[in-house]
């Protein structure tokens, strides 16, 4: 004798007797169905609704005392009732979302890869100074900074020119 | 009768109207808006149908009660509110004007 889960719905005093694989695609229905609502406000509510309706049609199935309600028979039902259409993601109006400002290289008017222009226009410097900077600290360190200077070359994203990174921090700009 | 596909986008629009307009003159549980629906030719599933009442009754265009039921669990009727009676004009009117719109544009 298969054993019987007693399930019980949102509304309903009493509970359903189910086979374990009804139990189980029930239960599973049940976590999809909340998991599609996603962030709906409604979510909980709408859940149990469905959990009322969908005891309704149980209910009524179930005629013979004690018996319980076979995968088959709660599958018809199911199929019925239909599944949560997931809601589209909302479409991206924007292009690319603002970054903020970021650490890059720039190819307009670089020297060696840019990377004295990306840290002017990261801090709004201006580019010749960070240049003797960075000469006198690759001087000073004895080749360390060199070795640092590589490696972040290696490593930053390159963006063309001044403009583009201007764009880039602050996303698009509004068509005229 | 299955629904040609191109008219499915129609149909998918009309869900909305169509359960303000089933509960215009009478307060209906969830079940009952189904049946009229279905009763009506436009069978909706359960699962569509459920989050769609929440939604309304959220935007404050259907309003709800409980009320005791005989044969099951308490019943949440709902019915128009002043905002739905409001929306369901709008929609009729544009409905109309889409209606005047395909029979008079090729003319």
């Amino acid at each position: 004798m298969e054993q019987i889960h007693h399930m019980s719905l949102s509304g309903h005093a009493e509970t359903i007797p189910l086979t374990a694989a009804a139990h189980a695609h029930l239960v599973r229905y049940l976590s999809n169905t909340r998991a599609a609502l996603g962030t709906d406000p409604d979510a909980d509510e709408t859940v149990r609704d469905l959990e009322t309706a969908l005891g309704d049609r149980l209910r009524s199935m179930a005629t013979t005392p004690g018996a319980a309600i076979d995968d088959e028979q709660l599958a018809r039902i199911l199929a019925e009732t239909g599944s949560v259409e997931q809601e589209a993601p909302p479409t991206r109006i924007l292009a690319y979302p603002a970054r903020g400002r970021f650490f890059c290289r720039i190819g307009e008017g670089s020297w060696f890869g840019g990377l004295c222009a990306g840290i002017a226009a990261y801090g709004d410097f201006r580019v010749d100074w960070v240049r003797t900077v960075a000469l006198f600290l690759l001087l000073f360190t004895g080749g360390t900074a060199g070795l640092v200077y590589l490696a972040l070359l290696l490593i930053l994203p390159k963006v063309d020119t001044v403009a583009e990174y201007r764009r880039k921090c602050s996303g698009p700009v509004p068509s005229r | 009768m299955e629904p040609d596909s191109k008219l499915a986008a129609l149909r998918r629009g009309m869900l909305e109207p169509l359960v303000l307009a089933s509960v215009e003159h009478q307060r209906r549980y969830a079940g009952e808006i189904a049946t009229a629906l279905r009763e009506a030719g436009f069978p909706v599933q359960e699962a569509t149908l459920y989050p769609l009442l929440n939604k309304l009754r959220r935007e404050e265009l259907l309003a709800h009660d409980w009320q005791e039921s005989t044969s099951g669990p308490p019943r949440k009727y709902l019915s128009l509110t002043e905002a739905g009676r409001v929306q369901l004009r709008n929609f009729r009117t544009y409905w109309s004007s889409l209606t005047d719109m395909i029979t008079t544009i090729g003319h």
